[in-house]
């Protein structure tokens, strides 16, 4: 993408819970394209910040702006407009567990109301690449975790999302799927994904060159990728 | 039972209250029964109402109290030549259609029920009964009519069954009143149960919710998802309903004619009314539609 506007733009945010703020003053943009991994330790903010940016969640202060949109302005049908444009892989996969695999892929697709024919093609297109073709009628609850893990990606990457976040993605994994999905997520990022990676997987990071937020003491720090190197 | 498995269709929001949309079947479908008597009852006042209005209202019936003087024969004589005088009276009034004596047989007949039948009529003092059919609209002035036959005969007297017409009346509007209220009474608690079963229902698929949301659902698409699946309920519902309802109210009708009695023979279903009754599954279909999507929405509004 070439877009000069930041694809996400906080401004003085914070965001917490029950009126207490976990995070203060996180201030930061990320470009269209760009991959993002963000760190801390656990209970650092990681999945508050992560829900605020796919829009689940407001900043209880400051200005939050995704595609451009100040999100505190924005109404309920637009903000799903919104969501419909950005993908979330979660640590625990969060599937329907007693829908099939395909209509867990499909769901996002439904909810755009897309055709029934065109779902198809496009969900068994998705599990080949994949690697789920064969289970494609199985019931998500009988899935081990590295292959609920690809459901989870497949439904988040099935409607071309221009943001993809994924909150510990590799946390249920072993080393193997997870070097698979990290793969995964720098080819999603090559077509112009912009990925973002919530992680304490100091490893991980380390193994990639890409630009980091270090959320600690309630604050965010932008690192950027020659830096963190 | 699985609310997907229950009403047949795909659904995106898998059922974890597993026994709710049954529960809810039973629920309403006594809703819609006890609907459809209350509705039913309704009419049928409406119609018995109207129809003892429709009777009465056109007619007035004048009485001639028989004269007891001395001679049987000179007494009936007395009586023969006043009735002719204030039957000639009456037919001068404007606005009377018709005057017609009602014959002895009838009387007697009209009394039957109150004296038994073992009773020799020829003794009793009974009064001669004009029935006199008024033009509709007729604007009569029973005052004037009044002292024109009190100067004809004080025997004479007028009864325009107004009074009594009105205490039935009243009463049957009572009754109406009775039936409407427990018939908004109804319709409100099923209301009540849609938008509590739905908000539950909400709350215990609050996950797949979120997940729905988090994909880009609209709160417009989860309410058409549970609206859908109380439309189901409500017709399937409004039916089972219908089915004990009708031979209920055959029965009860049957039972009314039955009686034999004059004051309820008016208090048939019109085909209108029928065809109401008929309808009542698709009236259910869309008031549970409604109902819970307004439920989902206003709920999803405040949820996440």
């Amino acid at each position: 993408m070439t877009n000069s506007q930041p694809i996400i733009d906080l401004q003085n945010v914070a965001v917490g819970y029950n009126g207490t703020d976990v995070l203060d003053n996180v201030q930061f943009q990320l470009d269209s394209g760009s991959f993002t991994f963000i760190t801390g330790k656990s209970g650092a903010g990681k999945t508050t910040l992560l829900s605020m940016l796919y829009l689940i969640k407001k900043p209880s202060k400051g200005i939050l702006k995704v595609f451009g949109q100040n999100i505190n302005f924005s109404n309920r049908d637009t903000l799903a407009q919104m969501r419909q444009r950005i993908g979330v892989v979660f640590q625990d996969f969060r599937l329907l567990e007693s829908m099939s695999v395909y209509d867990n892929i499909a769901l996002p697709l439904r909810v755009r109301g897309m055709n029934e024919k065109e779902i198809y093609r496009r969900v068994v297109e998705l599990l080949q690449w994949v690697e789920l073709h064969k289970s494609i009628n199985k019931q998500c609850s009988t899935l081990s975790g590295g292959e609920k893990q690809r459901v989870a990606i497949a439904r988040a990457v099935i409607n071309r999302p221009d943001i993809l976040f994924a909150d510990e993605p590799t946390g249920s994994v072993d080393s193997e799927i997870a070097n698979k999905l990290m793969r995964l997520f720098v080819e999603l990022n090559k077509v112009g994904t912009t990925v973002i990676i919530a992680t304490h997987n100091e490893q991980l990071t380390s193994s990639y060159n890409y630009q980091r937020i270090d959320l600690r003491d309630g604050s965010a720090r932008l690192y950027p990728a020659l830096q963190h190197i | 039972m699985r609310r997907d498995l229950l009403i047949g269709q795909k659904n995106e929001i898998p059922a974890e209250d597993t026994d709710s949309p049954v529960f809810m079947a039973v629920l309403t479908s006594i809703y819609m029964y006890l609907f459809i008597i209350m509705l039913a009852i309704f009419m049928a006042i409406n119609a018995m109402a109207s129809n003892w209005e429709k009777d009465i209202a056109g007619a007035i019936t004048v009485q001639i109290s028989p004269i007891e003087d001395a001679n049987k024969q000179i007494d009936a004589a007395k009586t023969q030549e006043q009735l002719n005088k204030v039957q000639q009276f009456i037919e001068q009034v404007a606005g009377v259609d018709d005057v017609r004596v009602l014959d002895e047989q009838v009387v007697q007949k009209l009394m039957t029920p109150w004296i038994g039948n073992k009773v020799d009529f020829s003794t009793l003092p009974i009064p001669q009964l004009l029935d006199v059919r008024l033009k509709p609209d007729a604007d009569l002035n029973y005052d004037e009519m009044t002292r024109g036959l009190k100067l004809l005969t004080p025997n004479a007297s007028i009864d325009n069954h107004r009074l009594w017409l009105n205490r039935l009346i009243k009463f049957a509007t009572s009754l109406k009143t009775v039936a409407l209220a427990i018939l908004l009474m109804v319709v409100a608690i099923c209301a009540f149960s849609i938008y509590y079963s739905a908000r539950t229902s909400l709350n215990i698929n609050i996950e797949s919710i979120t997940i729905l949301h988090i994909i880009g659902a609209k709160d417009d698409f989860i309410a058409k998802q549970y609206a859908f699946d109380y439309a189901k309920i409500g017709l399937m519902s409004g039916i089972i309903g219908l089915m004990v309802a009708v031979p209920c109210i055959i029965l009860v009708g049957k039972y009314g004619v039955s009686t034999g009695s004059g004051l309820l023979s008016g208090a048939e279903l019109s085909n209108f009314a029928w065809v109401l009754i008929m309808l009542t599954p698709l009236f259910a279909l869309f008031y549970s539609m409604l109902t819970s999507y307004w439920t989902v929405c206003k709920t999803l509004e405040k949820m996440v």
